[in-house]
């Protein structure tokens, strides 16, 4: 194996040919499963000095005999310091290093990820088979990712990337162990539905179920494989209390699995308001579909927090907030069958459930180009638990806990649900983004935006242009509308037309293209918020839902008006609205070619 | 004052836990091999083939050379309780079992890549009329998954020797019996020959860089692989590139990029 980039005087890379050493064991030194639970300290920061006095021997298993992390389940490597070659060599597989060594980081990636992964095995549930490389110290661009990744022969392999943090030194990805099982799972998860080694994922849009779906099984299967080595009188439920909690100064990201955030008025008293949801009584619930879009941590001071909490935090639809309440509703299972099976049982047998419901989850057709929704996966899970062992006890535990979560029954909306919405002034009931320089920063080819500054700041259709729209859905149900497909059919389509896949992820065809919304309020989750002493500004529509829809070009469906589009002309965009809490409904919407 | 601050911490925190961004097929570099006895619509010897044990079928399907089951027959033979769904032109799009429906079988196990594929073979060929499949237009095993409770075949359909995207995929779900409890498609029957490539691929390359934000345009380029994109009705040949997780594809003849999307699930 050819390595790039290292420097061959860095003595914290390996050589460059392996020696053979012993296969099977290894000694280390980790701060496992993060340097907070390590020290038992909730208040030790990246930059303390402390830190190697909480390390502990452990003993690494399935190493590969070259010296290097290399095992069955996953192999470490170095992407800073060693142009991605191993980085930790120790002929007698010795990998004890202090924590400002980056070799110490690498050895707990290796721990951390073949534990994980041997127990997927164990549970027959190891995808993909081959191992994972996990890249510690992989840039410096402050995130965590997995994908299937070209190597030089052009194959896909699975690789896991962990940054340092360029905010705070001596901060990285690869020390919260949390961070590493989370990225692994995607890869578990994306192999069990593509099959593997494809640039597929379950996400197909920027924003769906799907994608949440993904998040929320990856910090689920966190949660529980950690469980076991959370002290009591730390919260299991919180995920990611080193990087996503001590990172980036002044803001705290971590996401949880208790059943409101951390800024409702009761969380403290085991978020006691459940079910609520209340502006003036400071309580959200995490549960469908009213739920979704509320972020997790507290980064709110005063009275009025929800609110806040709605004003403030800009990515309402983003797939890692809305999971929050699957991943809620999967722990609450978990600590259920606790209570009859056991820790070890119970989490073995949520894993698989969980697993299993995966692979059987429906792929996209033209029919439906995101066909996952959370209500689609609780009905998996339940009718495949019985094949991994669930009893009729279990499956009655599972079933009440989706139903408390509004996963499973609850009230459906009903048909007619959607009307056309207020829109702009510029153009009712829709949205229109023409202004050039924006379009053609979010698009990535300026080419395909031919319009100039004349037309393209009018927020209208002016023929020859071509724009970003959405759709203000408004729903008139009390039932709010969640998981919300959107088919979209041009009915005059020698005027407007869709553009294709590079813009359009749901293109079907030039006069039919899919996009998804998050949720759109029904009128009682509007009277929950707009009451009493903290009124928050939204109503039953998507623009008031969800009223930052439009700084991002995620939820957008994008137009080309035809030169030869008369002036004058009505051009009607139909609009079929699939929720996955209720019937699909059919609404027009006539613009006008300005 | 807290507020600036807590939008700028969001910035950076987005930054930090990037959206995932949508999908589409890549280029399958190891494809399975053909069965030694394939159904016509099977092609007889693969496109860059490699070994891969798993793939390899051993049984002639019974309905070799038929046109297939009616959707009567289909159900006939593998459940009254099977759900479909019809796409455009009245193609089969998606089908829905339950554990428990026909097993396959009497010694079927889901843990038998061979039995599993055996097994997705014959629902492939009773369906084929229902799908739509084309001879021409010929299916290829990319993966089968296996374990005691379930199984599931991951088809790809290829055009002019190279893999279609993003559509052309079907995937069949069996239960632990072999009966048939899941199936979706996207498979498209009627894809036109697309035009001879005439950009070079280091232009191609140029191309996809340019696409890119410009931290991104000096970054090292991988793949390069070649596909049949299908852009509407149109076939278009492409090459497949991947830029720091991000995938490119470009349009082979004009330099168009035809899609361009982060790949990395953070
Ligand atoms: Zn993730």
């Amino acid at each position: 194996m050819k390595q790039t980039g290292r420097e061959a005087s860095n003595s914290s890379c390996a050589p460059e040919s392996l020696l053979a050493a012993a296969p099977g064991q290894g000694q280390a030194s980790v701060l496992y499963p993060d340097p907070v639970i390590a020290s038992r300290d909730p208040a030790i920061s990246p930059g303390s000095l402390k830190l190697d006095l909480y390390a502990s021997a452990v003993t690494l298993e399935h190493l590969g005999g070259r010296g290097v992390l290399e095992g069955s389940y996953v192999e470490v490597r170095n992407g800073l310091s060693c142009g991605e070659w191993f980085g930790a060599f120790d002929s007698k597989n010795r990998f004890q290093y202090a924590h400002s060594d980056p070799r110490f980081q690498e050895t707990l990636s290796y721990y951390t990820g073949d534990r994980f992964r041997a127990r997927l095995d164990e549970l027959r549930y190891l995808a993909p088979v081959e191992p994972v490389r996990i890249v510690a110290h992989c840039d410096l661009r402050n995130n965590a990712y997995f994908q299937f990744a070209p190597d030089s022969a052009g194959r896909l392999y699975p690789r896991v990337c962990l940054s340092d943090s360029s905010l705070t030194k001596g901060a990285y990805y690869s020390d919260d162990a949390a961070v590493t099982i989370h990225e692994l799972q995607h890869a578990t998860t994306t192999d069990l539905y593509t099959g593997g080694k494809r640039s597929e994922q379950l996400n197909q849009f920027y924003y769906d179920e799907a994608g949440a779906l993904n998040e929320a099984v990856s910090d689920f299967v966190a949660l529980v494989a950690l469980a076991p080595a959370v002290p009591e009188n730390f919260d299991p439920r919180q995920f990611s209390r080193w990087a996503l909690d001590k990172f980036t100064p002044g803001f705290r990201g971590t996401r949880g699995a208790n059943r409101c955030p951390e800024y409702d008025s009761r969380f403290g008293s085991r978020c006691g308001g459940f079910p609520g949801l209340s502006s003036e009584a400071n309580t959200v619930s995490y549960v469908y579909p009213d739920g979704l879009g509320w972020p997790y941590a507290d980064n709110f001071t005063g009275a009025d927090k929800v609110r806040q909490a709605f004003n403030l935090y800009p990515a309402k639809e983003e797939i890692h907030n809305t999971g929050l309440l699957v991943t809620g509703a999967l722990f609450d299972l978990y600590e259920t069958l606790k209570l009859s099976h056991g820790e070890r049982l119970a989490e073995g047998l949520v894993m698989k459930a969980v697993l299993e419901a995966i692979r059987h989850l429906p792929r996209p057709t033209a029919a439906n180009r995101s066909p996952v929704t959370f209500r689609g996966f609780a009905a998996t899970l339940l009718e495949w638990g019985p094949a991994v062992g669930l009893s009729r006890e279990d499956l009655d535990a599972a079933e009440r806990i989706f139903t408390e979560r509004g996963l499973v029954g609850g009230r459906m909306l009903e048909a007619g649900w959607a009307q056309r919405g207020e829109g702009t002034p510029e153009s009712p009931g829709v949205r229109i983004e023409d202004l050039p320089q924006i379009l053609k920063s979010w698009l990535g080819t300026p080419d395909a935006i031919p319009q100039g500054i004349e037309t393209g700041r009018n927020n209208k259709l002016d023929p020859g242009e071509v724009v970003a729209l959405w759709f203000d859905l408004r729903n008139v149900s009390e039932v709010t509308a969640g998981g919300i497909l959107l088919k979209v059919t041009s009915l005059d389509p020698d005027a407007v037309s869709f553009l294709g896949y590079e813009a359009n992820p749901g293109f079907v065809a030039p006069e039919e293209t899919q996009i998804f919304y998050s949720k759109i309020n029904g009128t009682a989750a509007t009277a929950a918020l707009t009451s009493g002493l903290y009124p928050i500004a939204t109503s039953n529509s998507y623009f008031k839902t969800v009223p930052e829809f439009r700084s991002r070009p995620v939820t957008p469906v994008w137009i080309k008006v035809s030169p030869t589009a008369v002036r004058g002309q009505v051009v009607t965009l139909r609009v079929e609205a699939m929720p996955s809490n209720g019937s699909a409904a059919i609404v027009e919407f006539p613009i006008t070619i300005n | 004052m807290r507020t600036r601050a807590l939008i700028l911490s969001f910035v950076i925190a987005t930054a930090l836990w990037r959206f995932t961004r949508p999908v589409s097929p890549g280029p399958l570099s190891e494809v399975a091999p053909a069965p030694s006895n394939p159904p016509a619509y099977l092609p007889a010897r693969p496109f860059e083939a490699k070994a891969s044990a798993q793939a390899v079928a051993t049984a002639t399907p019974a309905a070799v050379g038929s046109r297939g089951l009616t959707w009567e027959g289909l159900q006939a033979k593998y459940g009254k309780g099977l759900r479909a769904e019809f796409g455009k032109g009245g193609r089969l799009a998606s089908l829905r079992g339950v554990p428990g429906g026909v097993p396959g079988s009497a010694d079927f196990s889901p843990d038998d890549p061979d039995e599993v594929i055996r097994r997705a073979r014959e629902i492939l060929v009773d369906a084929r009329q229902l799908l739509g499949l084309q001879d021409s237009l010929p299916v290829e095993i990319s993966a089968t998954k296996t374990n005691p409770a379930s199984a599931q075949v991951f088809f790809q359909e290829h055009s002019e020797g190279l893999q279609l995207a993003p559509q052309g995929k079907i995937v069949v779900d069996l239960g632990p019996k072999g009966e048939l409890v899941g199936l979706d498609s996207d498979y498209v029957p009627d894809v036109r020959p697309a035009k001879a490539a005439v950009l070079a691929a280091e232009e191609a390359v140029r191309r996809a860089l340019a696409a890119l934000p410009e931290p991104l345009r000096q970054a090292k380029v991988e793949g390069g692989a070649r596909l049949i994109w299908l852009a509407g009705r149109d076939a278009r040949l492409a090459y497949e590139f991947f830029v720091e997780g991000r995938q490119v594809v470009v349009d082979a003849e004009n330099g168009r990029i035809l899609w361009l999307r982060d790949r990395r699930e953070s």
